[in-house]
């Protein structure tokens, strides 16, 4: 009976093609929209898991991007009790990485942020984003164009210690690089401060963030009160709760993520189911024959779920491929983490197993319904 | 073997187009038998044909089957009765146009245990003897009338029936093949007892068999036995 169907699908190559390809788009659709949410999810767990320390902004800026902080202010919380220290930093958007175009848009999620840092931020990077120099050395004063860069960018641009590299039209020079599993360092390119301010196009004593560390970490909650309550124009969060605002956005894009692909998947769906209903009703007469020469409408129906179930086992492993193949394509262009899961396989193969299955009853039973001296007259 | 008491087929009942297909319509059909059904166009000889072989139910009347009345019978239990006791050979070819004569032949065996190789093998056995045997390959579209009716004809031997309902075998033969179609049947019907309920608008197939039944508008208006069957 396998063979058979096997057969039949073979002789009707046109038809199961069209389902096939309805199967193999709804899985991949699936399997690529999903990883990349899920590399996401991860990047963000990550990105909790290593931030420590409080962060200062602008108190209602509409994006982090606008914040503007005087260095004043960090000199003045330092001198705050329970604090241990207090830095400015500067973030901003590489642009033309090694001559590379960066897409506006998409760039402030992709492998390119700088930080400008002053040479005692080192201990600062490390325990908030648990970036260590691993090879080289931090930047230090007499560094007008060094750079410390992140492992990803090191391993992506094949970078070393002491290896030029250009970025923002600035010919840079590498100083150190980055441990891996450094979080978010590890797309990041640490510059000094004064050059972020110029490219920024900020004053000297001007900064987007504040760093600042508690003398003790039990106490971090109190000093971010400290801070919100003298300095009304100051925004200060932990870590955690910035990563979880992160952890909220990107469940966020997985639902909406999760929602494509079922809309995807019902849309697959009636169109598989669509094209064995049609590949059915071509089929009246070779039914009505089958019936005749002695086939049960059991038979009849295990004959089309096992066409529908072939192509979704087809398709469903094809469409893992070709849906992962897409995200390590959109990886490889947007540098985002996917992550195709073991989970993930299953679903989608699922998927395409339901589709198949509800795709090809309705029309396995009506077929099987037909009432076989009609379905031989039918011409 | 198969029975029928006061068979009637209507279609439309009820309406101005009412067709009455079949009338009263009773019938005793042993084992063995070799019967012809002649009668013009629409006269019911198919109607007859499928409400013998448990195709179709009628509209009034029973058919018996092993003296067991069918009427009573799932859709389930006459698939099976068709599938383990008869053999139909359709007006028109009925064959699955993408697939070869010898798969052809093979489809209603396909949903049983009998292992592919003993299915294959009785295929190509019955394709050769309706004189078939270089053609096993080749779809339907790519032989002749008369090649596709042979074709027809091994397909519903293939289940080794003990009763073969043909409608019109042999409207697209030659007299020559049709006779050779005949003899095969006739054969048949000798060596192992297949009973053989043949509809047909050719007359001198008449003296071929041992049963003659007329009909006209959806009833039996002859039917007479032959004792002095035509050999060949
Ligand atoms: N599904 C149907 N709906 C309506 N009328 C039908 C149907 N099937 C058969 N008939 C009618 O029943 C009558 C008998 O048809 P049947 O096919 O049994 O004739 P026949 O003797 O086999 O004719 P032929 O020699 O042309 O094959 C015809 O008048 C036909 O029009
Ligand atoms: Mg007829």
């Amino acid at each position: 009976m396998i063979k058979f169907s096997v057969r039949n699908l073979l002789k009707r190559k046109t038809r199961s093609l069209l389902t096939l390809s309805g199967i193999v788009i709804g899985v991949a659709m699936i399997i690529a929209l999903v990883s990349v949410s899920e590399g996401l999810t991860m990047l963000a767990t990550e990105f909790v898991g290593n931030f420590q320390g409080i962060f200062v902004l602008q108190k209602d800026v509409p994006d982090d991007i606008f914040s503007r902080i005087n260095l004043e202010d960090a000199e003045a919380i330092e001198e705050m009790s329970g604090v241990k220290k207090a830095s400015g930093q500067i973030i901003g958007i590489v642009r033309g990485l090694e001559g590379a175009e960066t897409e506006i848009g998409l760039e402030s999620l992709t492998a390119g942020y700088f930080i400008g840092v002053g040479p005692e931020d080192e201990e600062l990077l490390a325990s908030t984003y648990n970036a260590e120099v691993d090879k080289g050395r931090f930047l230090t004063d007499n560094d007008k164009y060094g750079v410390v860069i992140g492992s990803g960018i090191a391993d992506s641009y094949n970078k070393n210690v002491g290896d030029k590299i250009i970025f923002n039209d600035i010919k840079w020079r590498v100083v150190g690089v980055f441990n891996e599993g450094a979080g978010f360092m590890e797309q990041g390119i640490a510059i000094p401060l004064e050059r972020a301010q110029e490219i920024n196009g900020f004053e000297d004593d001007i900064v987007t963030m504040l760093s600042v560390m508690p003398e003790n970490p039990d106490e971090i909650d109190e000093v971010v009160k400290h801070i919100d309550l003298r300095y009304p124009h100051l925004d200060a969060y932990t870590a955690q709760e910035l990563g979880e605002t992160a952890g909220d956005f990107l469940g966020t894009i997985r639902t909406a993520f999760w929602l494509i692909s079922i809309v995807a998947g019902i849309v697959g769906g009636i169109g598989v189911a669509n094209t064995m209903i049609t590949s059915v009703y071509e089929r009246t007469k070779e039914i009505g024959i089958l019936r005749a020469v002695g086939w049960t409408q059991r038979n009849i129906v295990v004959l089309i779920l096992t066409e529908g179930l072939v192509l979704s086992i087809i398709g469903g492993i094809i469409g893992i491929f070709l849906g992962s193949a897409v995200a390590n394509a959109i990886a490889g262009v947007t540098g985002f983490v996917v992550y195709v899961s073991f989970e993930l396989v299953t679903q989608a193969f699922t998927f395409a197993l339901t589709v198949g299955l509800i795709g090809g009853l309705y029309p396995a039973i009506k077929a099987a319904q037909m009432d076989p001296v009609t379905a031989l007259r039918y011409e | 073997m198969i029975e029928c008491k006061k068979l009637c087929k209507t279609y439309f009942a009820g309406t101005p187009s009412q067709v009455d297909a079949l009338t009263d319509v009773s019938l005793k059909i042993k084992t063995g038998e070799f019967i012809v059904v002649t009668g013009p166009s629409g006269s019911g000889k198919s109607t007859l044909l499928h409400l013998l072989s448990a195709l179709d139910r009628p509209s009034s009347g029973k058919v018996l089957i092993n003296n067991k009345d069918t009427s009573h019978k799932t859709d389930k239990e006459l698939s099976l009765l068709r599938r383990n006791l008869l053999g139909f050979i359709f007006q028109g070819f009925n064959l699955i146009p993408i697939i070869s004569a010898i798969e052809n032949v093979a489809l209603p065996l396909i949903p049983t245990k009998t292992n592919r190789e003993e299915i294959r093998e009785r295929a190509v056995k019955l394709l050769e003897s309706v004189g078939l045997g270089h053609r096993l390959d080749h779809k339907p579209i790519e032989l002749s009338g008369g090649e596709r009716q042979r074709v027809a004809v091994a397909r519903s031997l293939i289940n080794n029936p003990r009763m073969v309902f043909a409608d019109e075998p042999t409207g697209e033969l030659d007299s020559k093949t049709g006779r050779s179609v005949i003899k095969l049947m006739r054969d048949l019907n000798k060596k192992q007892k297949t009973a053989f309920v043949m509809a047909t608008h050719d007359e001198s197939l008449i003296d071929y068999a041992k049963r003659h039944i007329k009909m006209k508008d959806g009833r039996i208006v002859e039917d007479n036995h032959n004792n002095d069957v035509k050999g060949f």
